[in-house]
Order: structure tokens, then C-alpha cells, then sequence
């Protein structure tokens, strides 16, 4: 315990020296503003040597020029619906949306039969979550990681693939309890015609959550591809989703409030 | 063609991403001459990634999503116009989009906070700093949802954010007075234009130096230095600058931040601790 507190100590030491230091900007810029191209050339190491150290240089003092570029890197990193967006949907619109997937996958289903290829790669999936209390008033859809529920609350999860998912598929919920992980009591549904994951329920009456902060995994797979819960929880510790050909999984904090507040 | 008009529910965003999901298939990633159908495409997912940045940058508030369907709508006039002229073919194209995206998001917060900068100390700080004043103080969100804001993902500490709130809010005297300057389009493209979007960064004046310490010290509690500070002699190379601002303007943990400089992590990490101490040796010397 005693090396936690010095371990932190010191990250904080060193996050005061780094904070401190960066107030300095350094040589004064001499270069005008890369454009946004530029920018974006260098991260991805398309310019010539010089005209990257002129860009480096430059992104690492012009608060704006950095700001643009690490904004570049938050929208360049996972993708966001198979990843770090939940979207809040109102009910009406969950028909027409299965009823689109399920059009496009019934074109897509054809394909394997008529050329007799293997089953592809899981494909990505997009997730949506909405709940009844978001769903009463105005309150802002759910961050990426946390979706907040009170008791009471209906919430739908819903995982649609992004393409056709050729051959049968299995999914897992898991949630965490006195450190160990167990199967939620709403297990996922699964419609293997479509590929669709969904996993429903009221909390408090169909579905309890032992904590006020709970850890919540869902994978989908192939049959008799998903890992176990100590691969899943080793392989999201740092991660919101995860991904394999034939897996993919994601992490999340489900914070129970005490109702109406 | 023009964009697939979204009109701020997400849910028709992916279902106008899975319907246009067969003609996205033949677009070549290196060089797409079919914007719409490069934005649109599920593999992509583009919509999803502007919603994330538009929450991350405003925080969950009507913000974020006016300046979600503000950049599609700009991004998207005259047939993509701005990504048809602007991309010349140099780096990828998901990286053109991607910073051109963030920036009409700055040109959001432009248009409806005007160009009302945080005191030049919380500048120096970072990002998250930036953002904390924006949201305390110009959005005047209250303190429990910024938080929320910045510990959702464990990316950072709540005591930190916290510090930090109660730092701008004793130091920032107009903090939470400011009404903003509603500018409209023609106000807009002058700020886009303007040249102080692009100002170099400003060295602190020995006061705000002075402040920038204190509230870094009290934030992270280590304590209020009993002299004053002097102004040490830091420098840094770039990849040195970049690597910090990344770890700590962003929050960025190391191997993410390693990535993103694509430098080895064990590189980065050496580069990290040699440069810390470094600079801890410096300011200590100078009454830190």
C-alpha cells in the first residue's frame, strides 16, 4: 500500500514538473501554420524529411496546429460505433432499422450461396443502447463507456452487424461481482437470421446489477470461438472494445443512480 | 450527390450508414473520388466517429450535437466540396477527414462562443484544462457532469478534475459571466480567417507564471511552493514536447502516446523518465 501512495506521489510529482514545464513554448515559432493536409501527411509520414521536422516542429508549439492534430488521433482511433459511441434511439425507430438490416442482409446472405465461399471475418458491429429515462426528457445521450440507468429504467442494447454474418454466431454478457464474473441475468438474444445481438431488460425487476458502479462485457462470435471470461476481462482491462477475426467484445461501466434526483 | 441529411438522431445515422453500405464497397481508401459514399461507409463509420468527437470536445450538452450536424453540413456543402479541393492526395484520406473534422468543430465553438480565450495560464495547461474551463465557464455546466465528463472512461483521476474545477474557479474571476458572441455565418468565415486563430503561443508574463505554478502544485496537491518559482531554463526536442503534451495536455496513457509519435513504448518510456527528471532537476533548482 505504502509503494501505491508513493507511486502515485510521484506521478503526480512528475504530472506538476510536466505541466509546469510545457508553459514554457519553447523557441518561438518561426514557420507559418501547416495546412490541415500537412498535418495530416506527417502523422501519416507521406512528406519529404525536411517538410516533416518543419511540421513536427511547428505541432509541437502552436497550441492550435496540436490541438487540430490531436483531435486527428481521437477520430482516427477505434471506430467509434463498433467502439466509443453509444447511441441513445428512440423506440420508433427500432422497427425501420431492423427492417433496413435486414433487408441489406438478406441481399448479403445470397452472396455465399452463389459463389460457395467460406464464412468471412465476424464482421464490425454497430451498437446502440437507449433507455426509458433518457428517453423521457432531454437528458444527452450516453457517454461512451458509462451508460446510467435508474431503477425501473427499460433499456434495450443493440448490436447490428455492419455486413452479412455467414454461419451461426453465440454472444456472452458478463458482469462483475465481488471480483468475480458472472453471466448477466438478461442473457443476449440472438437472431441468427440477421446476426443481431440484443440484450433487454428492466432494472430492478428483470435484470439486477449487484453494484451502483458495475463492469459489464458482451462479446459476440462465431459458435464455439468465444473465449473465456478470463480472456475477455485480460484482453478489455484497458481497452472499450476488442476484436479478433472471429470475436469481438466490449466493456462497460453501468452506473445505477437512485432514481429520480 | 449531395450528403444523407442527418437531422441529430443518431439511429439515422447508422441506418443511413447500413443502407448505403453496397455502394461503399468499391471505394478505394487511398484516393476516393465518392466522398459521401467514403463517409458513409459502415466499415469506416464516420457519423460515429464525429459523434464522439463532437461528445468528447462538448462534452454530453446540446453542444455537441449542434456541432455534430454543423460540421456534416459543412463538411458535406457543394458536394464535399471542402474534401474534394483540400485533399491532394498526400498522407490518407481518413487522416485529412479526420482533422478536418475536428476543426469545423472548433469553428462550432467559434461561432457560438465567439473567441473568448481562457486566461493564457489555463492555455499553457492543455486540453483538459481548456475544456474544463469551457465547459465551467462559458457552458456553465455544473461541476458533477464535467466530472462525469472526464472520469467516465477512467482516462483521468476525479480528484484531478475536481482540483482543477475548484483551481479555475477561484482564479478565473469572470468565470461563468460570459454571455458569448453569437456571430453568424459571415462572422464565422471571419473567424476561420482571422489570424488570431493562428497566433503563436504566448510566453506567460511572470504573474501568470507564478499562477500556472500554484494551481499545478494544489491540483495535484503537492503542495504550494514557499518561494516563489523562478523561471527555470527548460528546453525540449520535439518528440520530447509532443510526448508530454500527449501524456499530459491529453491524458494520453503512454503506449497510446507512443503510438501516435510512432516511436517503440520502451523507446517512449526511457524518453519520459530521462525527460522528467531532467526537467524536475531544472525547476527544482529553481525553488519548485
Amino acid at each position: 500500500m505504502a509503494s501505491d501512495h508513493q507511486n502515485a506521489d510521484g506521478q503526480r510529482r512528475d504530472a506538476a514538473t510536466a505541466l509546469s514545464a510545457l508553459a514554457e513554448p519553447g523557441e518561438p515559432l518561426t514557420s507559418p501554420c501547416p495546412t490541415m493536409e500537412e498535418i495530416a501527411a506527417w502523422h501519416d509520414g507521406a512528406l519529404a524529411d525536411d517538410d516533416a521536422s518543419r511540421v513536427k516542429a511547428h505541432v509541437a508549439r502552436c497550441d492550435t496546429c496540436f490541438d487540430l492534430w490531436s483531435g486527428m488521433l481521437e477520430a482516427l482511433g477505434e471506430p467509434a460505433a463498433t467502439s466509443n459511441v453509444v447511441s441513445l434511439k428512440p423506440a420508433p425507430w427500432r422497427r425501420p432499422l431492423l427492417a433496413l438490416a435486414a433487408t441489406f442482409l438478406c441481399i448479403a446472405l445470397l452472396l455465399p450461396l452463389l459463389t460457395n465461399r467460406a464464412p468471412a471475418d465476424l464482421p464490425a458491429y454497430q451498437l446502440q443502447v437507449s433507455q426509458s429515462a433518457t428517453l423521457r426528457g432531454d437528458e444527452p445521450a450516453p457517454t461512451a463507456r458509462v451508460i446510467t440507468l435508474a431503477p425501473g429504467d427499460r433499456f434495450e442494447m443493440l448490436f447490428l452487424p455492419a455486413s452479412e454474418v455467414a454461419g451461426k454466431i453465440e454472444a456472452t454478457a458478463l458482469v462483475e461481482r465481488n471480483d468475480r464474473w458472472e453471466a448477466l441475468v438478461a442473457p443476449p438474444v440472438i437472431d441468427q437470421s440477421l446476426g443481431v445481438l440484443e440484450i433487454t431488460g428492466t432494472v430492478g425487476t428483470t435484470v439486477t446489477f449487484p453494484q451502483a458502479r458495475n463492469e459489464l462485457i458482451v462479446a459476440v462470435g462465431r459458435a464455439g470461438q468465444l473465449p473465456d471470461a478470463a480472456t475477455l476481462v485480460q484482453a478489455l482491462s484497458s481497452e472499450f472494445t476488442t476484436s479478433t477475426p472471429t470475436w469481438t467484445a466490449w466493456r462497460f461501466t453501468v452506473v445505477i443512480t437512485q432514481g429520480d434526483e | 450527390m449531395s450528403a444523407q441529411r442527418l437531422t441529430g438522431n443518431s439511429s439515422i445515422l447508422i441506418a443511413t450508414s447500413l443502407n448505403t453500405l453496397p455502394s461503399t464497397m468499391t471505394v478505394r481508401s487511398s484516393s476516393p473520388r465518392d466522398w459521401n459514399a467514403f463517409f458513409f461507409d459502415p466499415k469506416k463509420n464516420w457519423p460515429a466517429r464525429l459523434q464522439a468527437l463532437a461528445v468528447k470536445r462538448f462534452g454530453q450538452s446540446p453542444d455537441a450535437q449542434a456541432a455534430e450536424n454543423y460540421a456534416l453540413d459543412a463538411v458535406s456543402a457543394n458536394d464535399w466540396q471542402r474534401l474534394r479541393e483540400g485533399y491532394k492526395g498526400r498522407g490518407s484520406p481518413d487522416a485529412f477527414l479526420a482533422i478536418t473534422l475536428k476543426h469545423l468543430l472548433e469553428d462550432y465553438a467559434v461561432r457560438k462562443y465567439g473567441r473568448k480565450r481562457p486566461p493564457t495560464w489555463i492555455v499553457r495547461l492543455g486540453t483538459v484544462w481548456k475544456r474544463i474551463h469551457q465547459m465551467l465557464c462559458l457552458q456553465r455546466q455544473p461541476e458533477e457532469k464535467i466530472v462525469d465528463h472526464f472520469c467516465a472512461d477512467d482516462e483521468h483521476d476525479e480528484r484531478d478534475i475536481r482540483s482543477a474545477i475548484l483551481q479555475i474557479k477561484g482564479r478565473v474571476p469572470d468565470c461563468g459571466q460570459y454571455l458569448g458572441e453569437y456571430l453568424d455565418d459571415e462572422g464565422l468565415v471571419a473567424a476561420n480567417t482571422a489570424d488570431e486563430a493562428h497566433a503563436p503561443p504566448e510566453r506567460l508574463v511572470d504573474v501568470e507564471w507564478q499562477i500556472l505554478v500554484d494551481a499545478v502544485r494544489e491540483a495535484l496537491g503537492v503542495g504550494k511552493p514557499e518561494n516563489q518559482v523562478g523561471r527555470p531554463n527548460l528546453a525540449l526536442s520535439d518528440d520530447e514536447r509532443l510526448l508530454l503534451r500527449l501524456v499530459y495536455h491529453e491524458g494520453l496513457s503512454l503506449p497510446k502516446a507512443a503510438k501516435a509519435l510512432k516511436l517503440h513504448e520502451q523507446k517512449a518510456r526511457r524518453m519520459h523518465r530521462a525527460v522528467i527528471e531532467r526537467l524536475h532537476e531544472e525547476l527544482v533548482k529553481n525553488g519548485f
